[in-house]
Order: C-alpha cells, then structure tokens, then sequence
C-alpha cells in the first residue's frame, strides 16, 4: 500500500470485447429470439374478448398479437398488414383533451397526417364518441375515442394498415367497434 | 513496510505525471481519458450511440408535451444534482476526478438506458407469447427489469475500470462509480416516464404528470433504486479487482453474488409482492414502498459502511506513512479520515458553534486534508502535492483564530 501508484501499461481489448459481445449477444440473442417466436393467437369464431371494461367480437380471420397486448390494458388484433388496437385508460379530463394529445402524438412524433375533420360516431351499442382518419407515407388508418364519464375511462380504438385491402379491412374493424361495449367485468 | 521513493523534481513538461522509472513504470495514476485503449472507445462509442438515441426519444417528448418535457427535464436535473451534492458532503466525490462521474453519469443514462429498452420489450414479448399476456402484465417488470437493468449498468462499471483500472484501490472507488452510473440510469429512465405518462395522463394538465412522477418515482422510490442495486452489484467487481491473491474462482462467485443480490433487491421491488395487501390510495402506496424499498437501502447501507471502512483504514495507512506532519492532518482529523458521517457532524457542529464561515473552513480543510494524501500517495510528496500543504496550512491559520474567538466569547 504505502508504494505510489504506478502507471503500468495493460491491455484493455479482451477485456472490451467482452463486455461488448455479452451485451450484443444478450440483447441480439434475445431479439433475435422474440422476432423468432410467433405471437399470434387464433380466435374462435363468434368468441367475445376484452380490454379493460371494453369487450368487442373479432371479425373473422383476425387474430390476438400476445406480445402486444396488455392484459387488462389494451388488445391488439391484427389480420395480414392491418391493426386493430383497443385501449383503456383512465381518464379525469375533458372528453376532447386525449384526442387532441393523440393527433399532436401522431402529427408531431409519427409524422402522420390528419385525414379532414374529427367527426363524432355513434354504434349500435350506443356508444358514441369521436373519431379521424389518418395517413402516412406507407400507412393509412383511423381513430376513434370514447369516453366514458360514468366510469371515469377512456377507451381509445386505433386501426391502421397498408392500403392494399384498406376497405375490407376497415369494414371489417366498423363492425368489430360495432359489436363493442364497455360492460366487460373488472 | 517498504520505504517508498519518489522522484522530488519538477514535472515541467509532464503536466501532473511524473515519469521516475523507479520500479520500471512511471508514478501516478491513469486518468479517464485513454484515447490508446479500447476499453475507453468502446465506452465512447456505446454512450454517443445513446445519447442520440436520448435526445431522439427527449424531442419526441418535446413535439407531443413540450411543458412536461422541459419541466421534466429540469426537475430530474435538479434532483441529480441534489444526489451528487449528498456525494459530494460525504467526500465520496474525493474518489475519483469529475470525468470518472461524467462518464459514469452518461453510460447509465444513455449507453445502457439505450440497450436496456429493446431488451425489456423482448422479455415481456416473449413471457407473452411463451405464457401469456396476463403473466406478462403482473410479472413482466419484475422478470424484465432486474436481469436486463443491472447486467448492462454493471457492463458500464466493469468498462470504467478497464479504462484506468489504478484509480480504483478501495471498494469505495468502485461503489460510488456504481452509484453513478444507476443515477443516471434512475434519472434518464424517471424523465422518459415522465413524458410518456404525460402523453396519456388522464388530465391535460401537463404539470402533474412531472409533479406526480416526482413524488412516486423520485421521493418514495428514489432512494431504494437504481444507484442502491448498482452500488450492491459494484460490490462484486471491487471484491473481484481488490482480491486477486484469492482463487478465481472464489473472486467470480463473489461478484456473481452481489450481482445476484442486487438483482434480488430489484425483482422484489418490480414484483407485484404485497401489492393485494394495500389499496390505491397514494397513503398506502407510500407505505408499501417503504416496505418493499427497505432491503435494498438496509444492504446498500451495509456495503457502503464495509467500504467506507476499508476505505478509512486505507487512508490512515497513507496518511500515516505520507502526511505524518501533525500541523497539516491533526490527532482527531486523523482519526475521523475514514468516517465521512463524522466528518460531517464535525463541520456541523463547527458550524453551529462558530457559525457559517467556520463550517466552510471546515469543509474546505477536510477536503484539502483528502486530496494531499491522495496525491501524495499517488505521486509521493514533493512539489506536486504543495499546493494542497500549503491550502491547508491557510485554511487552519483562517479557522483557528475563530475557534479561539468563540472560546473566548463563551468564557
């Protein structure tokens, strides 16, 4: 201890290298592995499913993406290139508030594009909210958002695609939003 | 004891490093900055890649909630530096030259924040996809975070010392660049929250967001997160650096652990335990943090009291054999080398006795009183270590004449 330190010259490569293959192979390895690993799940025909107090019946052929699901939080569909994500949150604001925070969120940090107007919509369910239609460079979808002041929630339903198939599809997901309620228990 | 032998000329030319070539190798101790290592680039390299990746992810924040972002920003940069000031008391800072914290600050924040997202995504995918989604939404941070956050955070610390590995002789050296670096991870990570709660916040206020991610994430979490695991984990690599007379393997298994103990304190901490037993309420919530964060502080606090002890008798030893002068460290300064909690209750103490200035005096001669043994001990005792004699020197001629004034005063 009581010699003064000495600067004496080491070799610091394997020891980087290391450390660098560790890290790539550990986040690599699991990335290559997630990427590897189907995440779809078949649903049954007619079968009821659920986000938060939103429960809705898949149109046929779509199916459950387990990876980017939250249970009891959001469900994302996905049927070829097209999306269908609902979403629950709680909500304590005004109705048009988180709209306007998701346009600005699409505009400002996706780069989208606001399609005209929002307009409101209302389903056979009843329940009634607002929505918009919007695009991108590859991608065209639409928005809708329902609040539920009762219940203090926010239910949000993004649909997005690629424009082959776009019509069907968002046929496809109106009557998905159709079949939807927010009765689903908690 | 050998005689240590110093080369007592000048360094024109040298900057601080002497080149006596006493024992084959010149006096002094690496700095930080090692453009001719790889472990030095590989750092640079890893926390420039993050950084972009931070100031990306941070102006997305700004375009979508740009009140919460700068508030965020300055809130968290705050915070960091109240932390850094708590160090900074303690003389921990004494350690090690600022860039050793700079770096440190930066791989946790950026280089490891960087790897540690994608990482985090593909485990709770794959829990999803492998067991389910419901799994995934109770056990996922739990399985996510800790294997994912300390592996790469401890990554940073294992480079840090690969760059200028002689600046690290005490387990105090390596622990308080372990802290560093889960600071900066804790700081990045509670900003990115922050915005990201901001953007689906159930009001629009975009204050609260910063305000409530504060409270939760940096007063009932902060003390009981990323920088206690890190500095627990850290452990390890200093036991593994200090040791090397041991067996290999016995140094690994004490580095795997600390690493496994860190990794523990953190998965209870993300598990969802106790959590059925407390309701929403912020009352009960700060309650069960309280209880959940406990084990993480209790042992952080014994690591850091085994090596501020190490780290006391390895500056008697030093001060002992380099500083003997009594006039330059005094019996009780002595004494209280190794015990920064003391040294602090001294300078308070001064500081109610004798007021303010006799505090600062205070500070300021302790700290001097670190640096001239530091020094010394890393370049031996000549004109490079004057400067802090002579410090010292004026800083007792300024302090004593005040304690004699109070003396007198109170008699």
């Amino acid at each position: 201890m009581n010699e003064p330190s000495r600067r004496i010259p080491y070799r610091t490569w394997p020891g980087a290298l290391a450390v660098l293959l560790a890290i790539a192979a550990y986040v690599g390895g699991l990335t290559w592995w997630d990427r590897h690993t189907p995440g779809n799940r078949p649903l049954q025909p007619g079968e009821t499913v659920e986000a938060g107090q939103a429960r809705f019946v898949p149109a046929e052929g779509w199916e459950m993406d387990v990876s980017r699901s939250k249970a009891g939080q959001s469900l994302m569909l996905f049927k070829g290139g097209h999306k269908f994500l609902v979403t629950t949150f709680p909500w304590a604001g005004g109705p048009d508030g988180p709209l306007v925070r998701q346009q600005r969120l699409m505009e400002r940090g996706q780069r989208l594009q606001i399609d005209g107007d929002v307009s409101d919509f209302i389903t056979s369910w009843g329940l009634q909210g607002k929505t918009f239609a919007y695009y991108g460079s590859k991608l065209a979808g639409r928005f809708w958002q329902v609040v539920d002041v009762r219940r203090k929630s926010l239910v949000q339903i993004d649909f997005w695609g690629s424009s082959d198939g776009m019509d069907d599809a968002l046929q496809e997901a109106r009557s998905m939003l159709d079949s939807m309620d927010l009765e689903a228990p908690q | 004891m050998n005689m240590p032998v110093f080369d007592q000329g000048d360094q024109s030319g040298q900057g601080s490093q002497q080149v006596t070539e006493v024992a084959g190798w010149p006096v002094g101790t690496d700095s930080f900055f090692q453009p001719r290592r790889v472990a030095f680039w590989v750092l640079a390299a890893l926390i420039l890649n993050g950084l972009f990746y931070t100031v990306y992810m941070f102006s997305l924040g700004v375009r979508v909630v740009p009140v919460t972002a700068f508030l965020g920003l300055t809130v968290w940069g705050i915070y960091t530096m109240l932390f850094v000031q708590a160090f900074r008391t303690l003389d921990l800072l004494e350690q090690h030259p600022t860039e050793a914290y700079v770096l440190a600050f930066a791989w946790g924040g950026m280089g490891a924040v960087y790897f540690a997202a994608p990482a985090n995504v593909a485990i709770q995918s794959l829990c999803a996809k492998l067991i389910s989604p419901e799994f995934v939404a109770t056990w996922g941070p739990a399985i996510a975070g800790p294997v994912t956050e300390e592996f790469l955070k401890l990554a940073g610390v294992v480079l840090l010392v690969l760059v200028a590995r002689n600046q690290f002789q005490t387990y105090l050296s390596v622990l308080i660049v372990g802290a560093m670096v889960g600071l900066g991870f804790q700081v990045v990570e509670n900003l990115s929250y922050t915005v990201k709660s901001a953007v689906h916040f159930p009001l629009e206020n975009q204050v609260y967001p910063v305000l409530l991610n504060l409270f939760t994430r940096g007063l009932l979490s902060g003390l009981w997160s990323h920088a206690a695991y890190t500095a627990i984990a850290s452990f390890g690599v200093a036991w593994f650096l200090l040791h090397p007379q041991r067996p290999m393997v016995v140094r690994v298994a004490v580095a795997v652990l600390c690493f496994v103990l860190a990794w523990a304190m953190h998965f209870i901490w993300n598990s969802p335990f106790l959590e059925d037993l407390f309701d929403g309420g912020y009352g009960e919530m700060a309650v069960m943090l309280v209880i959940k964060g406990l084990p993480a502080i209790i042992v952080a606090a014994l690591f850091w009291h085994v090596a501020a002890r190490e780290n006391g008798t390895y500056l008697h030893a030093l001060a002992a054999w380099f500083v003997p002068e009594r006039d330059l460290i005094q019996d009780d300064e002595w004494v209280r080398l190794g015990a920064p909690m003391q040294r602090y209750r001294v300078r308070r103490e001064m500081g109610w006795t004798y007021g303010w200035r006799a505090r600062r005096l205070k500070t300021h001669l302790q700290r001097e009183q670190l640096r001239l043994i530091r020094k010394a001990a890393t370049y031996g005792r000549g004109p490079q270590t004057l400067k802090h004699e002579t410090a010292v020197r004026r800083l007792r001629a300024k302090l004593d004449p005040i304690i004699a004034a109070g003396i007198t005063a109170k008699t």
